[in-house]
């Protein structure tokens, strides 16, 4: 099957899991007579819940469901449709609640099913408001992770049980045989990530080997995998790692693989930007680290071409700079044009070894800094379709390009290329914001 | 334009399923 048939059937699944609770709900007589406005706010509770209960799948790392899309097509996916299931929750709500009766007093005496209800609601809405506020509210990575994962498992399972108490939908023992199903598939789903998952993991430990400074706050672990198992990644792709810590731990951080992806050692380049990653440079040899991996469809080894594009911003360059070092490593002589923004000269994480891999390859290297020291002459500013324009060779349009960066860099970098006529299954993105 | 691409299918998945609701909810209440 095409990437692209796969990527239809997983919409259909989707689609299908989705409205599997309207067809259990329709299925069957018996039901009172409800007016248009109810049925419809119920059919948006269920959807709405079994949204919920997917965007689990959505963040489960199954490489199968990430391949046709990327895993960072998948988050986004996870974060809009999950603003869509709050409509959808908001509008069944404001629909079926008995807002006559929304005193204190009748309040403490409501049955299950509104208490149920309530929580899983609020539990939705506050989980929403610390995953788009993460920043004003100061919640760190690693603290939003728990309260998110702790919130989404209220809301479902508050859910089902306000479900259970309405009755209704659950009254025949087939319908309680298809829901129990489909609430086992939820804690089937979270038990394989959270317990499964980890505990294979765990069998297998790496080993940080080493920790090497590099410009722009940047630091490099170079990481063991454990004897015979052997590891094998595209360049461009990436992991989540459990580093120092258990793999049952709810947070991992993802990096992408800095290092060639044909060497026994694995590096990982991780810049100073949160809680975790400031901490990575004071990290000891001999740490144990827990790898799930590799993720991502984001490599030259996918998508092939008679010449490729690198578009890095900061950071970013670590996906970008293992498929350097992996083209010198296989003797790739395809050209290669590297765009490379940073914000000043002294904080170009590589840009040493990146003068010396053009010995080595068909290379050609533009720095794009925003805070030029007086002295520079080279580009300017953002990555602008100009800047692009001035250095990229004669039949560019057949290349395949790769941007990694900050959001903004990336927005910027993916609209240039278009503007310069690359089609846009030529144009590649890993994008890292989880939230 | 990846990401562009995935709004659009976010906005088509959430109008179909909100137009298989309509469905099920006129269905219902015949």
């Amino acid at each position: 099957m095409t990437l692209a048939v796969r990527a239809v059937f997983w919409v259909i699944a989707y689609l299908g899991a989705v409205l599997a609770p309207l067809v259990f709900a329709a299925i069957g007589a018996g039901q009172p007579d409800h007016s248009f406005w109810t049925n419809f706010s119920v059919a948006l509770g269920f959807t709405g819940l079994a949204m919920m209960g997917l965007e689990f799948a959505l963040v489960a790392r199954f490489r199968p469901l990430a391949a046709p899309f990327g895993q960072d097509a998948l988050l986004q996916f996870h974060r809009q449709i999950g603003y869509a299931g709050l409509a959808f929750i908001l509008i069944h709500f404001g629909i079926s609640a008995h807002w006559d009766e929304v005193t204190p007093a009748k309040a403490v005496a409501a049955p299950a099913l509104v208490w149920f209800g309530m929580a899983a609601l609020l539990a939705l809405i506050v989980l929403i408001v610390s995953s788009v506020w993460r920043g004003p509210l100061r919640l760190s990575y690693e603290a939003w992770h728990i309260i998110h994962t702790v919130l989404a498992v209220v809301l479902v399972v508050g859910s089902l049980l306000h479900i259970f108490f309405v009755n209704e939908y659950v009254s025949s023992l087939w319908k309680q045989i298809l829901w129990g199903l489909m609430s086992a598939a939820f804690v089937g789903l979270l038990v394989w990530v959270r317990l499964l998952k980890p505990q294979r993991a765990r069998a297998r430990p790496w080993r940080l080997e080493r920790v090497v400074p590099e410009l722009g706050d940047t630091t490099t672990l170079v990481l063991k995998p454990p004897p015979g198992a052997g590891f094998r990644f595209e360049p461009g792709q990436f992991g989540w790692f459990a580093i120092g810590r258990s793999p049952f731990s709810i947070t991992q951080h993802p990096f992408s693989f800095s290092s060639s992806a044909e060497r026994e050692e694995v590096e990982l380049a991780v810049k100073a930007l949160g809680d975790f990653t400031s901490t990575v440079s004071e990290l000891e040899p001999g740490t144990t680290v827990y790898v799930d991996g590799p993720h991502g469809v984001f490599s030259i080894d996918q998508d092939e071409g008679p010449g490729f594009g690198l578009l890095a911003g900061g950071v970013g360059i670590a996906g970008l700079i293992s498929m350097l070092r992996t083209m010198a490593d296989r003797e790739d002589m395809r050209p290669v044009l590297l765009f490379y923004a940073n914000r000043g000269w002294d904080g170009v994480a590589f840009r040493e070894e990146i003068e010396r891999l053009k010995e080595n390859l068909s290379l050609s290297v533009v720095h794009v800094l925003e805070e030029p020291p007086r002295s520079w002459t080279g580009e300017t500013g953002y990555l602008r379709a100009d800047v692009l324009e001035r250095h990229l060779p004669p039949g560019y349009r057949r290349f395949q390009f790769f941007i990694c960066g900050p959001d903004p860099m990336m927005d910027a970098a993916e609209a240039a290329l278009a503007e310069l006529g690359v089609p846009p299954e030529r144009v590649h993105t890993e994008r890292f914001d989880m939230v | 334009m990846r990401h562009v691409q995935m709004t659009r299918l976010v906005w088509l998945t959430a109008a179909l399923i909100v137009i298989a609701c309509v469905v099920f909810a006129a269905a219902q209440s015949r």
